[in-house]
């Protein structure tokens, strides 16, 4: 092994992390590896706090998906306490995840990922962020992204209190109702979303599918990845992003699993390697089989091309149509093209908009009946909802008092941990030839993993036992008397 | 906790139903919002004697969790920094 590179920090992502790649001694490259180098620990300081708290506690995961946080404990206590939200509380809570959803897709594609695409993969790396973006596609286009995303908060704010870290998820309903005069601007929101989703979609096809050398890429080998692929669909088999049953189906595209959230430990289990913080995830039935794709894995993709490649179609008829023109210019189900995600993710948040315009009209919204009170503590609840970034488990359980006793997240960048590893792996064995290596190039290795969107602060929660760690002892003047270490 | 608590969020939670949890800190001049609380919450109790006070006390889960949630780090329990606060 004669040459390693390190691409640290790695950027446009949510968390720390970093990239080593090995060349041999032609120069070629050998492995790569995508190493999450921070640490959180919410799984174990959560325990002794009530668990009506979570929703309070858990959003703080994050500063970009803390709804899909929040969301997914509101309904591990709706389990923990045995209760059932309202119907009215219920399009509530859709509503304010479909906001969320929509602000979160974009913030990824306009901020994180455009700049690879807008700007170009090779740019300058002091054009490759969103003032290039907006210098780009002009000051217009950066004005109407800002204000969908401004909207969008609105609503989180009106329900939960504030944004981007809503407080107020309650188990059996939502802390307040929506009004007739709120009604109206938040329609009017959801009709100014669905007209962006669609102007999104017409930008992504001009500047990406239009321009051969990134269809080339997208298509590329380099990009590609055959796994499995896990999401919640509905009672048709329908993107669902609030509530469901987890579908898996395998990389020939056929159904492996459909299965209740609540049984999610028979499916899904979690890997520890010695090189990462993150927990990787695997579909336990079959075993761990290592870092390999293909027919032989037990590895799944979560996320958004995961979501349309699961389903059998879209819950709103203009995502529908989005969704097959992606199969039929991709070459049909599943699509395993990585880069494929960032055009699924503008789907999803097309159907996030439609649904809200749909919410907004049905005539429940403004119901009183927000909240059912009939709380049993039932002392083990799971929650799970599709965040932007996959499917979100949360698993709490109390003693009596409703003290938690224990907490278990699984989340969507934990199931995608190890097909990133692939990824990288494979976009720099396909775009690296020896150690003189061009910014550009690495950068595109960077793209491989941008395109799953990971979130390292969600998904770095667990403490693996023990913390590597060094130990240095100084004398007055700053000489080291001592070192100790814990590998 | 309206009375250990600094104002200037906006009432966010108090607006959609949510109580106060106090995580704006102490107000000037409170070394600790635990005591704080307590006091505010034992001034509006109605009880004579030890075992009364006991069963109130019993009635709340985790009461430091509660009243220091967002100040454990600078409560003056046992903590040096808490007498200089004093002094300021």
């Amino acid at each position: 092994m004669s040459e390693k590179i390190t691409i640290n920090p790695i950027t446009r992502l949510e968390g720390h992390g970093k990239i080593e790649i090995f060349l041999d001694d032609q120069g070629e490259v050998k492995d790569a590896f995508w190493q999450v180098v921070e640490l959180r620990g919410f799984e174990r300081f959560c325990i002794g706090r009530p668990a009506e708290e979570m929703t309070r506690i858990v959003p703080n995961i994050c500063g970009v998906c803390p709804s899909a946080h929040h969301m997914a404990a509101t309904k591990a206590l709706d389990a923990l306490y045995g209760v059932e939200p309202t119907p009215t509380a219920r399009l509530i809570r859709q509503l304010e995840y479909n906001a969320f959803y929509i602000e979160d897709h974009y913030i990824h594609f306009f901020f994180l990922a455009a700049p690879d695409f807008v700007v170009g993969p090779d740019a300058d790396p002091s054009e490759r962020n969103i003032l290039g973006v907006i210098g780009k596609v002009g000051k217009e286009v950066g004005l109407k992204v800002i204000e969908v995303r401004k909207r969008n908060r609105e609503i989180i704010k009106l329900i939960f209190g504030k944004a981007p870290h809503p407080e107020g998820g309650l188990p059996g309903g939502v802390p307040r109702g929506i009004t007739s005069e709120e009604r109206k601007w938040i329609k009017e929101t959801a009709d100014y979303s669905v007209e962006f989703a669609q102007f999104a979609l017409q930008l992504f096809k001009d500047v990406v599918l239009r321009n051969k050398k990134y269809l080339d890429m997208v298509l590329s080998e380099a990009y590609q990845l055959k796994t499995y692929y896990m999401a919640l669909v509905d009672e048709d088999k329908k993107v669902n992003f609030y509530d469901g049953k987890v579908r898996v189906i395998d990389p020939d595209g056929n159904e492996y699993a459909l299965f209740d959230p609540r049984d999610y430990i028979e499916f899904i289990g979690e890997w520890v390697e010695p090189w990462t913080y993150i927990k990787l995830t695997y579909l336990r039935k079959i075993g761990w089989k290592g870092l390999v794709e293909g027919d032989g894995t037990s590895l799944y993709r979560v996320a958004p091309l995961a979501r349309l490649n699961v389903a059998e179609g879209m819950a709103t008829p203009i995502a529908q149509k989005e969704y097959e023109e992606m199969f039929d210019t991709l070459g049909g189900k599943p699509v395993h093209n990585t880069l494929a995600m960032h055009w699924a993710r503008l789907i999803c948040a097309l159907q996030a908009a439609e649904h809200n315009q749909l919410i907004a009209s049905d005539p429940l919204l403004t119901s009183k009946d927000i909240r059912n009170m009939d709380l049993k503590l039932r002392n083990v609840g799971v929650g799970c909802v599709e965040a932007p970034r996959g499917t979100l488990f949360h698993h709490y359980e109390t003693d009596d008092r409703g003290i938690l006793t224990k907490v278990n997240l699984v989340v969507a960048t934990q199931h995608n941990a190890a097909p990133i590893c692939l990824s990288v792996k494979k976009a720099a064995q396909g775009l690296i030839k020896g150690p003189k290596v061009k910014e550009g190039l690495l950068n595109r290795v960077e793209m491989a993993f941008r395109a799953y969107d990971p979130c390292l602060s969600c998904a770095t929660h667990s403490l693996p036992g023990q913390m590597p760690l060094t130990l240095t002892i100084r004398d007055k003047s700053g000489a080291i008397i001592r070192t100790l270490k814990r590998p | 906790m309206g009375p250990a608590t600094r104002a200037g969020c906006g009432e966010t939670c108090l607006n959609i139903n949510i109580p106060c949890r106090g995580c704006f800190g102490p107000p000037p001049g409170v070394a600790g919002t635990g005591p704080k609380y307590l006091s505010a919450l034992a001034s509006l109790l109605r009880v004579e004697k030890d075992e009364e006070i006991k069963e109130v006390i019993d009635s709340i889960d985790d009461p430091a969790g509660y009243f220091y949630r967002f100040a454990q780090p600078s409560s003056i329990l046992g903590q040096e920094k808490a007498k200089k606060h004093m002094e300021d």
